[in-house]
């Protein structure tokens, strides 16, 4: 990975640069110390810890209802599938049967909101490139997945909808409608209008295509996951190795490439666009009638015991690992985060690159602080 | 005097203001935003979407003006101060040899209407905005700023590679008009190539030149994909970043003009200024005396702003549209691409000019 | 591989290791603090463990047993299997080797055990805070902590 080697022959002198945390590309409050050489980055020390909310310590003071809220905390751009990882650790250690209805409306609410993440993703990718016109096609659209959100808990961004045995409250009459009929707006839209701007653009194909390169082995010794290991060759979707929800009913592909490169990681979350809409397609029709929620006790009191439970949420494999005491307040809780470990790897990938590359290889690892910081 | 250089100063205060609305209505549409086609009194914006939204300029420009003149205290303050107000005089300057139209009223024969008439127009537009190296450069070292000065040092390495191949692109319209004035050089092009007034245009013996030019502009003005010493996104708008209120102001109207420049020189220099091919009568008729005095200077400025506002239209297409490019590639294709190209349209245009003097005559 | 044979592979691998399952968590074995970083270099080298990815390392703290117990989490994507690895320390003065030069991404996952929990992984290339700013007072995550802005919450 050492596309900008040190020049022998040009005597020069390195300096410190504190990008961010308040940096616009630095997606919220990652600190990158780079020791730079012009403009060739010659070390990278990513800081992480500015916008530590210490969640896990509030949670052990808090019932194990009212953690809910906290983990969609977690990742607020997608706070369905946070807060759904840890109510699954719940109701595995209560062993809960949940309604079929509210699996099916879990993995509705968690594919929409991979596609708001992913348009997220998308957006703030392309304008960390300079590129401000990809952006705003990529909020417009979040907006519209944001509305169906509203509409049906109230809320755009902290949705508080999971509960423990499923989901707060029922879609509204006609919510399918209005979620087919944004699928038929947005989908060709994918490729009109968000790859057309970019891909075929030399531009963004050259400072995108072998940048960045992480080769797989490399990836799995720092925890990478999600979309971009995939982007390295291995199939890693838990939705696949290891299914929960109602996953195994419904058909879907997992993207994969082989490069590993910034073009890469962004062509994978292209495609699992297309796919989170295949899910949603899917789920329309098959959604069951019935209860949305396995009525719990108001004061729930889960068995001794300690549990993991990980999903595939929009930026990768996220993690609950759970510890009860018998108590009606979790002893121990912890996320495993995406973000955390692909903050790690900056360390290792920004180096003998050039200043720009940075912001670029960052925002295509889709990183998102409060959930590194938790 | 001073009167008129308050005059040009405002004039180009204003025009950059209108740039900067018209700026907003592009993105606007390219991005399907409903602010910049609304913002702005219920009445007018519901009457007319072109004049929606000039509003958001009206409270920039209120707040910019308003704004605390923040110095911040580790910075040089010489340089701090003097770099912004460099800049805007290099964007005025520039504008003095522009042959906005020209007239044959009451003349003997035609004279072009510009602030001046410069024998070394061209020189003087290529040598005058290199002074916004020296200021970007000092703005950004002077800071204090680590990102700024990055940005500084990116301006400088830009702006020098891409004078080169620029320079040489406008070497093709110099041969072929054999002159540097650029009065005489829209003069050329309504003389017509090889007989035909259609193929008048230097934009088509020096197709090459004209591209090359083009790019060349977008560097020199440091606007997107070329936006190197700013790039919000690495360098926090890299040298500007200390600065705010007016001071970041002259940056901003400064980059504006300069793309209005850049524009009005390629019509002059490439789409034959104030000239329409096959219509605009030779000076000889003097249609200025027939129909009312001084009309061919007004639809010389019309012709010229319709031909400069278009490109400038392009360009902020491009604008819009692109991502960011990274330095190591603008350097390649600067020095790789761009410069051979631009070697190789002086050749090309050497070659008609040599054909247009042998069989038809000199040209003007 | 499940956990049984898991424990069975090991401790035939490893004779000194006595890896016993654990009782609380249906996928974890447990093993003295010593042992661990041998074992761990064998699962990740092991052609029928192959736990190459590891998932994370974190602690709890049980101030009546006066232990902190760290627990390891490993996965296969080979294999498809998973294994938590769990190790009691003392409450004072918790230390334990460090596995970051077996798995990479250990290193940021140690650093946030020992600036919550305090325990020192030893030979471990960073060791520094990574969620609370350097010159912290306490390890926040332990049960004990007090802050002065801290506030119970009334039972």
């Amino acid at each position: 990975m050492s596309t900008f080697p040190p020049n022998p022959d040009l005597v020069t002198e390195e300096f410190e640069l504190k990008m961010g945390p308040h940096h616009p590309s630095t997606h919220g409050v990652l600190q990158l110390s780079l020791t730079l050489d012009g403009e060739r980055v010659v070390a990278c020390r990513p800081n992480v810890g500015f916008l530590h909310r210490s969640i896990e310590k509030i949670m052990e003071h808090r019932t194990y209802a009212q953690g809910v809220p906290l983990a969609d905390r977690v990742d607020y751009c997608s706070a369905m599938t946070s807060s759904l990882a840890y109510v699954m650790a719940v109701e595995k250690l209560l062993d809960l049967t949940i309604p079929p209805r509210a699996e099916y409306l879990r993995v509705i609410m968690s594919e929409l909101n991979r596609i708001a993440s992913h348009l997220l993703a998308y957006g703030t990718f392309t304008l960390d490139l300079g590129g401000t016109t990809p952006f705003l096609f990529g909020f417009r659209d979040r907006e519209k997945v944001l509305d169906l959100f509203e509409e049906t808990c109230g809320a755009r961004l902290l949705y508080n909808y999971m509960r423990i045995g499923g989901v707060a409250c029922d879609i509204k009459p006609g919510f399918l409608d209005r979620m087919i009929a944004f699928l038929d707006y947005w989908e060709p839209l994918l490729s009109s209008e968000y790859e057309a701007i970019i891909d075929e653009n030399p531009i963004f194909y050259n400072r995108t295509k072998g940048v960045g390169v992480l080769s797989q082995a490399d990836a799995l010794r720092y925890g990478v996951c999600g979309p971009n290991l995939r982007a390295c060759g291995l199939n890693n979707d838990i939705r696949k190795i290891e299914p929960y929800s109602v996953y195994p009913e419904l058909e879907f592909d997992v993207p994969i490439r082989t490069e590993g490169d910034t073009f890469a990681r962004y062509r994978i979350r292209m495609e699992e666009l297309r796919q989170s809409a295949r899910i949603l397609r899917q789920c329309a029709e098959k959604l069951p009638k019935g209860e949305y929620l396995a009525r719990q006790p108001y004061e729930l009191k889960v068995p001794a015991g300690e549990t993991y439970v990980r999903i595939e949420s929009s930026r990768g494999d996220l993690g609950c690992y759970l510890v009860s005491d018998g108590s009606e307040r979790p002893y121990r809780c912890k996320f495993r985060t995406p973000s955390f470990s692909h903050c790690s790897v900056f360390s290792h990938l920004f180096r003998d690159c050039l200043f720009s590359d940075i912001v670029a290889m960052s925002a295509s690892f889709d990183i998102v602080l409060p959930e590194t910081d938790r | 005097m001073l009167i008129a250089l308050i005059a040009i100063y405002a004039a180009v205060s204003v025009n950059a203001l209108f740039l900067i609305w018209l700026e907003r209505k592009i993105s606007g549409r390219i991005q399907r935003r409903q602010g910049p086609m609304l913002c702005g009194p219920k009445m007018m914006a519901q009457k007319s979407m072109w004049l929606g939204g000039w509003f958001a300029t009206a409270c920039d420009a209120t707040k910019l003006i308003f704004k605390e003149d923040i110095i911040p205290s580790k910075v040089d303050r010489l340089g701090f101060i003097l770099a912004p107000i460099v800049v805007m005089l290099a964007a005025i300057a520039v504008y003095v040899p522009i042959p906005w139209s020209a007239t044959s009223y009451h003349q003997t024969e035609q004279v072009t209407f510009a602030f001046a008439d410069l024998n070394v127009g061209l020189l003087y537009i290529v040598a005058v905005p290199s002074l916004t190296v020296f200021s970007i450069l000092t703005a950004g070292w002077s800071s204090n700023n680590k990102y700024s000065m990055l940005g500084g040092f990116r301006s400088v390495v830009q702006m020098l590679s891409y004078e080169i191949p620029m320079v040489f692109a406008l070497m093709g319209p110099i041969i072929l008009a054999g002159s540097l004035s650029l009065g005489d050089i829209v003069k050329a092009q309504t003389q017509g190539l090889f007989g035909i007034p259609f193929l008048g245009w230097f934009i088509i013996p020096s197709v090459i030149g004209a591209a090359v030019y083009f790019i060349c502009a977008i560097a020199e003005s440091n606007r997107p994909p070329f936006d190197m010493p700013e790039s919000e996104q690495e360098l926090g708008t890299g040298f500007n970043t200390e600065y705010s209120g007016m001071r970041f102001a002259m940056f901003y109207l400064a980059e504006f003009s300069n793309a209005f420049v850049v524009s009005s020189i390629f019509t002059a220099v490439f789409l034959g200024g104030w000239s329409i091919p096959g219509i605009t009568p030779p000076p000889e008729l003097n249609l200025g005396f027939c129909i009312l005095p001084y009309f061919d200077l007004l639809v010389g400025l019309v012709v010229f702003s319709i031909k400069a506002y278009s490109v400038l239209l392009i360009l902020m297409w491009i604008r819009w549209t692109f991502v960011r490019v990274r330095p190591d590639h603008l350097m390649n294709f600067g020095w790789k691409f761009l410069l051979p190209l631009s070697i190789a349209n002086v050749i090309v245009c050497t070659v008609i000019a040599a054909v247009q003097q042998i069989y038809y005559g000199g040209l003007s | 591989m499940n956990r049984d044979e898991f424990i069975k592979a090991a401790n035939q691998a490893m004779p000194d290791l006595h890896a016993k399952a654990d009782t609380a968590n249906p996928d974890a074995i447990v093993v003295n603090s010593a042992d661990l970083h041998g074992l761990c270099l064998w699962m990740r080298d092991d052609p029928a463990a192959q736990l190459t990815y590891f998932e994370f390392v974190t602690a709890q703290d049980w101030p009546d047993r006066d232990e902190i117990v760290l627990v390891y989490s490993l996965y296969s994507h080979p294999l498809g299997h998973r294994l938590m690895v769990k190790t009691a320390l003392p409450r004072r003065d918790p230390q334990i080797e460090t596995v970051s030069d077996i798995w990479e991404g250990a290193n940021w996952s140690e650093r946030e055990v020992y600036d919550l929990f305090g325990v020192t992984f030893s030979r471990h290339p960073d060791l520094r805070r990574i969620m609370m700013f350097d010159g912290w007072e306490g390890y926040p995550l332990r049960k004990d902590y007090t802050h002065p802005n801290l506030i119970h919450r009334p039972e």
